[in-house]
């Protein structure tokens, strides 16, 4: 049994149904639609990223699905997630958004850790670099931002 | 214009909310140093999960109330979650600030000693006489949202005379705190999770009133009852007013009383259907409490309970119990064919008949997946430690499922390599953590990762870390290593963290280690050479305490460091500690007057290029790859040695 998904830029992917239904979304709309054999349209996703997430969701297809949001939270990302993840930013964030739009929630977890990494332990200057950022705060406006919000340094 | 937006930019904020959720208060607020945009996208994070410990001495209503910059609106708006355990005073027009600032609170976590200080409060302005006048007004009066205010409604109840007595020693009290625990709960009317401690004996209400007024819409609910007795009848009147509850987790002094209704066959008390997890904390206990409540868990809810945790935090041994066959041929049996197949996470502390327990476990699941990833088997009391073959019997039942592990180890029977291979015959173990029964024991760290590939998370607790090279064959992916009350040489140690390059944390935790002697041929009273170097520069290294010496051991223990100190790879940058910092040598120690040199210079350094992070005894020394400058810089090591 299998899917079609059409991607933004119009390009067809044929899929195993178990492997689309990872998407919460797509197993919602294949249970309202029934047996059919149109495209389902996903707007908000280029072929290219809804390619490296059926990549994700065939290598992830027998996973236990777990509810349990501390269960979740507490997987570390396996070797293969990070490999996975190497990609250019671009492509890291239209991949969080693409999980958040289909509803992969796995994805998204994996995702979100990825980016926490890349900020975990670094200095304003450091992220800037990594998220390539220019800087619009004065020295004073920064001093200012760490003063009103002292509390929240590491003692 | 064209506005060129960075990736973050670009994610709605729910998703910035999951990525800030792992984070810490500190790098929240480094996020909210690196541009204007992301200054006003990750300010309101900052101030979603707010501790008041963590807030300090500072003033927390002034800091909830002040306004954030961008939205106008006091910060507190964007705070989801307040705990206030801080010992700090609270008084009630900070409380009710707090209110005012944060009315979308949903998780609100306290103990009594608040609501303690708030009623001293209280109790200062009547003795001001201003009972007597009448004018309750006088605490707070810029209520603009008609919420009740603590001082009057708290006044306004009924208190024998004579007034002047402090409100704490009043025989009211316990209605007094009932009033202010609604107070709390109408100030706050969002609340889905609570967590609150009741101790202080004289402002203890009676458990049932209280549990009748907690908040309708809670979901979680943490409550540690001091001494109160718990029956188990109390459990209900709690999901009676509160239906939706998910999480319940209940801490006693002593162990609860199963209403005898519970154990009638004609028992007809509808199942709950809602909870998912249950905790259970006791301090001192009989054994058939426990066990009891297993029964319970049993009898009253449904097999969406994914999560129990029962923990006995007695020091005393399990006194002999009159009611064995009860607890094997009706409790046990009750609770594994209600919930032993669904089942998630279970961790288990100080309850005896385990064996018999994973045995009806075993019986029950033949032949069906086991759900289990999360299992924690404690007993500190060494009688119950879990043999070899009991070890064998619990990792062969648990071995397709179990990702996180907790175990107490028996005494060793034969080599350490039969034990390496059980948890190597688990394919999804990710944590483990292992606590030996003797310290002298030697956990070959290699051989255990040699079995373990999949393993991400170790922990040692109480016992010798050897490490054999032959033993690992290639590097392993081990992300984080922490070791309590263990032992290990420097040498060992490094030759273990040239094979561990994703290493991202090593903690000496909170019960204190060893650092031993290379050599039994060193010096006994000369503290070894110590060096470590680490190859990962993003690595996180958090000491709490670094054991010294223990001339009572001299046999075993040749010497352990006084002084933990090496260099950095590219500077001779030290840092000084005072003397203050080595108040745990023992008296022995000094009096043996030994290396009095060694103990000005507490030196603490580590070889490594670019270190990130360094905590030692709960202080940053190095944060974000900087000194931090508290410390005395440059004072030459030589000059205080």
């Amino acid at each position: 049994m299998s899917v079609r998904l059409l991607s933004s830029d119009s390009e067809d992917f044929t899929v195993a149904k178990e492997v689309a239904e990872r998407s919460m979304l797509i197993k919602n709309m294949l249970e309202d639609v029934g047996d059919n054999d149109n495209p389902i349209p996903l707007p908000n996703v280029t072929a290219k990223i809804l390619r490296k997430v059926i990549e994700w969701c065939e290598h992830h297809l027998g996973d236990p699905v777990t509810n349990d949001e501390n269960e979740r939270r507490n997987t570390e990302i396996d070797e293969w997630d990070q490999k996975f993840m190497e990609v250019d930013q671009e492509t890291l964030f239209d991949i969080i958004l693409a999980a958040n739009y289909l509803d992969i929630k796995p994805l998204l977890d994996v995702g979100c850790k990825t980016v926490a990494n890349m900020i975990k332990g670094k200095t304003a200057e450091e992220i800037r670099k990594i998220f390539n950022i220019v800087n619009d705060l004065t020295p004073e406006e920064e001093a200012q931002i760490r003063k009103e919000n002292e509390w929240a340094e590491d003692r | 214009m064209v506005i060129i937006m960075d990736c973050l930019s670009r994610l709605p904020t729910e998703i910035l909310e999951q990525i800030t959720s792992t984070l810490q208060p500190d790098d929240i607020l480094t996020m909210c140093c690196v541009c204007r945009d992301w200054h006003s996208r990750c300010l309101p994070e900052l101030y979603r999960n707010v501790s008041i410990d963590f807030i300090g001495t500072e003033c927390t209503a002034g800091i909830l109330a002040k306004h954030n910059p961008s939205t106008l609106k006091p910060q507190g708006y964007s705070t989801r979650s307040l705990s206030m355990s801080s010992e700090r005073t609270i008084n009630c027009k900070e409380l009710e600030t707090i209110a005012m600032a944060c009315p979308f609170i949903t998780s609100l976590h306290f103990v009594d000693e608040v609501f303690y200080r708030t009623m001293l409060d209280i109790s200062a302005l009547r003795n001001c006489g201003i009972l007597r006048s009448q004018k309750y007004s006088i605490g707070h009066n810029g209520n603009a949202k008609g919420l009740p205010n603590y001082s009057k409604v708290i006044l306004g109840l009924q208190f024998p005379p004579p007034y002047n007595q402090p409100l704490m020693y009043c025989k009211t009290a316990p209605s007094v705190t009932l009033a202010f625990c609604e107070l709390m709960f109408q100030h706050h009317p969002h609340l889905k999770a609570l967590s609150m401690a009741l101790h202080l004996r004289p402002l203890k209400p009676e458990l049932p009133p209280l549990l009748r007024i907690l908040p309708a819409g809670l979901t979680d609910l943490t409550l540690d009852l001091g001494d109160c007795r718990l029956y188990t009848s109390f459990v209900d009147l709690i999901h009676d007013s509160c239906p939706q509850l998910t999480s319940l987790s209940l801490s006693i002094e002593n162990d609860g009383i199963l209403d005898p209704f519970v154990c009638s066959e004609s028992d007809v008390e509808p199942i709950n259907r809602s909870l998912k997890s249950f905790t259970l904390k006791c301090r001192e206990l009989l054994c058939l409490g426990l066990w009891s409540w297993v029964y319970f868990l049993g009898k009253r809810y449904g097999q969406q309970l994914s999560t129990v945790h029962i923990y006995n935090n007695s020091r005393l041994e399990h006194p002999k119990t009159q009611t064995e066959s009860m607890i094997l041929d009706t409790f046990i049996p009750t609770f594994v064919e209600q919930h032993g197949a669904t089942l998630r996470s279970l961790k288990m502390k100080n309850l005896d008949f385990s064996q018999a327990f994973w045995q009806s476990m075993k019986l029950r699941n033949h032949g069906i997946d086991v759900k289990l990833w999360d299992v924690t088997c404690l007993d500190t009391k060494t009688l119950y430690n879990r043999s070899y073959k009991e070890m064998h019997f619990l990792l062969d039942f648990l071995k397709p499922s179990i990702r996180q592990l907790r175990l107490s180890m028996a005494k060793m029977e034969g080599c350490f390599d039969g034990y390496a291979a059980l948890f190597g015959q688990c394919p999804s173990l990710e944590h483990l953590h292992l606590e030996r029964a003797d310290d002298r024991e030697v956990t070959p760290l290699f051989m255990l990762l040699q079995h373990c590939t999949r393993l991400r998370h170790l922990t040692l607790d109480h016992c010798t870390v050897g490490v054999v090279e032959s033993q690992l064959s290639s590097i392993h992916g081990l992300r984080s290593l922490t070791f309590n009350r263990a032992r290990f040489t420097c040498a060992e140690m490094n030759q273990a963290l040239k094979y561990l390059p994703r290493l991202a944390t090593f903690h000496i935790g909170v019960m204190s280690s060893t650092i031993l002697h290379e050599r039994s041929s060193d010096p006994p009273n000369a503290p070894p050479a110590v060096a470590l170097t680490f190859p990962n520069p993003d690595m996180s290294i958090h000491i709490s305490s670094i054991f010294m010496i223990n001339l009572l051991d001299k046999s075993y223990i040749t010497g352990t460091s006084t002084m933990v100190s090496a260099r950095t790879a590219h500077s001779c940058d030290s840092w000084i500690f005072s003397r203050g910092e080595v108040a745990q040598v023992t008296e022995e120690y000094l009096q043996a007057g030994l290396m009095r040199q060694h103990i000005l210079a507490y030196c603490l350094e580590f070889i490594c290029d670019d270190l990130r992070y360094l905590k030692f005894k709960g202080r940053v020394l190095i944060k974000r790859g900087s000194v931090i400058p508290r410390y005395p810089k440059n004072t030459a090591l030589d000059t205080a040695l």
